[in-house]
Order: C-alpha cells, then structure tokens, then sequence
C-alpha cells in the first residue's frame, strides 16, 4: 500500500535549498522553466504525483530539479517561478496590448481616411492633403473644381 | 465590467473596446493611472464631445496613438531602469526612441487637423460636407491657391 503522506520529513531544509539553488539560476528562469508533475506507475498502480522543476540549460539540454511529492513545495516553487518571470509576463502583455492598438488604430484610421475623402480630402501617413480641391472650391471657386476634375 | 467601473472617473468614460479586449487587472499600475487620468478625458474630449464624423474619427486615431505612447512610455521606462550590458541597451533604446518619436510625430499631425478644424468651426461654422456647409475651407494652401488665382 502507497504512502500517501509526505514521507520525507525534512521539508524545511529541503526548501530552503531549493529557494537557494532558484537563487542562483534566476537569469535562466526569468524567461523559462515550470513546475511539472510526473506519475509512474507500479504493479499496475498509478504512483503519484511527483514534482519536478523543469528548465533548460544553457547548453541548451533540457534539465530538472527533482522537488519530491510535497505538493506544498512544489506551490511555493511554483510562485518562485512567476515572481522571477513577471518581467516577461509583463512583457508578454505589453506586446498583445501592443498589437491590438495598431489593429484598432488602422480601423480608425480608415474611418478617418473615409470621412475626408467625402471631402475630397487624402490622408497621407497622418497628414492631411488635398486642400486645394477641398469643399471651398467646390462652393465658390468653381475653376478650381475644374481644375481638380482634370476637365 | 467591474474592472471598467473601478477605473472610470467622473464623466470621463473608457474606450468602448477596453471592456471585450483587454484584461486591465493584468496592466502594471502606472498603466492603468495613465488610462484613468489621460486617455479617458481625452476619448471624452475628443470623440464622444465631437460635433462631427470628422472630428470623431480624427479625434479616434489620436487617442489610439496616445494609448501607444503611453505603452512606449511604460516600455522605455523598463528599458532605461533595467540593468543590462550597454551594447544590448544602446540598440534596442535607440530602437525605442526612434519609434517613440515617430508615434509622437504622427499624433502631432493629427492634432494639428483637428485644431485647424476647430479653428475653422470658430471661424465659420461647421465644415462644408460635414453638416451644415457655409461654402469654406480650413486648410490655409487653398486661401493661399484661391489668393493667387483672384
């Protein structure tokens, strides 16, 4: 029969190695890395389940700590994680909000493009032109609406 | 919805589309202060007070523009206070200050239109096409074109 309690009872100083190595490795988990939980199975029963932290190394190869079955040290690894990788989180937001913008901005800026095309007005990059044929001409200097008609 | 009524201030109201697309809960604080004090009045200001289509659409851009400066803002005060070697830095900032200042170019031409409209909505009423036409233009090269043709 499985032990379903936690059988190591050193978590204390467990943890405290573990914050210290997370310490030392902050650079490549600032971008990187994750708490995954593995099962193995034993007589045909499914064992489990057991922490690891994942990362890559810098020579590329993936690696892992192994955290044990404690569920409690592999949360507080967990938060570790996202407190090393709120910069990219953040980073991450910045450019979706970022996109969106631009995407919103085009629409509008089509808006724009349609409502002084009525008249007679071009948008060009974000400056506007075409004064000359604009409604003036259209209403008291008509040369000038031939003159834009090509006529 | 409670995420918009949490940042709305007074009259001033935010962005329809703020409320299906982005998540404010995620934004860095200074973010959302900005959305708060800047971009709310100005969308207040500058579209739902427009007399116009033109001066809506206009007044549109503009505030999508002031939502991407403050987004640089928030970029490149993360740049100039995060610690990294000066190579990396010095490309990347100049990367972010040449696109900082084109955004700033382009939201000043926009503005300038709608000064010029206003000025021209002072002068003369609203403009010709858009509603109530009184048979003159704001841009000043078609005074000039019209002077030299007289």
């Amino acid at each position: 029969m499985e032990n379903c309690q936690f059988v190591d009872q050193n978590i204390e100083p467990r943890t405290k190695a573990v914050e210290r190595w997370i310490a030392t490795h902050r650079d490549e988990l600032s971008c990187q890395g994750a708490v995954v939980a593995t099962y193995r199975s034993y007589r045909g029963r499914k064992l489990g389940p057991y922490f690891r932290l994942t990362y890559r190394g810098g020579d590329g190869r993936q690696r892992s700590l192994y955290l044990g079955a404690s569920a409690e040290l592999a949360h507080h690894v967990r938060q570790l994680l996202q407190e090393c990788q709120a910069d990219l989180r953040e980073r991450r937001e910045r450019h979706r909000l970022r996109q969106l913008l631009r995407r919103e901005l085009k629409k509008t800026k089509a808006l724009w493009r349609d409502e002084l095309s009525k008249l007679g007005l071009r948008l060009q990059g974000y400056e506007v032109r075409g004064w000359r044929g604009a409604p003036r001409a259209q209403t008291r200097a008509p040369g000038k609406v031939i003159q834009s008609a090509g006529v | 919805m409670t995420q918009a009524s949490n940042l709305q201030d007074g009259n001033a109201r935010l962005p329809h589309w703020i409320l299906n697309n982005v998540d404010f809960e995620r934004f860095p604080a200074g973010l959302r202060a900005a959305v708060v004090e800047v971009l709310a009045p100005a969308y207040h200001e500058l579209v739902e007070r427009a007399r116009d289509g033109l001066a809506k659409s206009a007044g549109m851009t503009i505030v999508w523009l002031m939502w991407l400066e403050i987004v640089d803002h928030v970029q490149l005060t993360e740049n100039f206070t995060t610690p990294r070697s000066v190579a990396q830095v010095s490309e990347e900032r100049e990367q972010l200050i040449n696109r900082h200042l084109r955004l700033v170019g382009s939201k000043v031409k926009a503005s300038a239109f709608l000064v010029r409209l206003h000025e021209f909505e002072q002068k003369h009423g609203s403009m010709p096409g858009c509603s109530g036409s009184v048979g003159a233009s704001p841009g000043p090269a078609a005074d000039e074109a019209e002077e030299v043709e007289g």
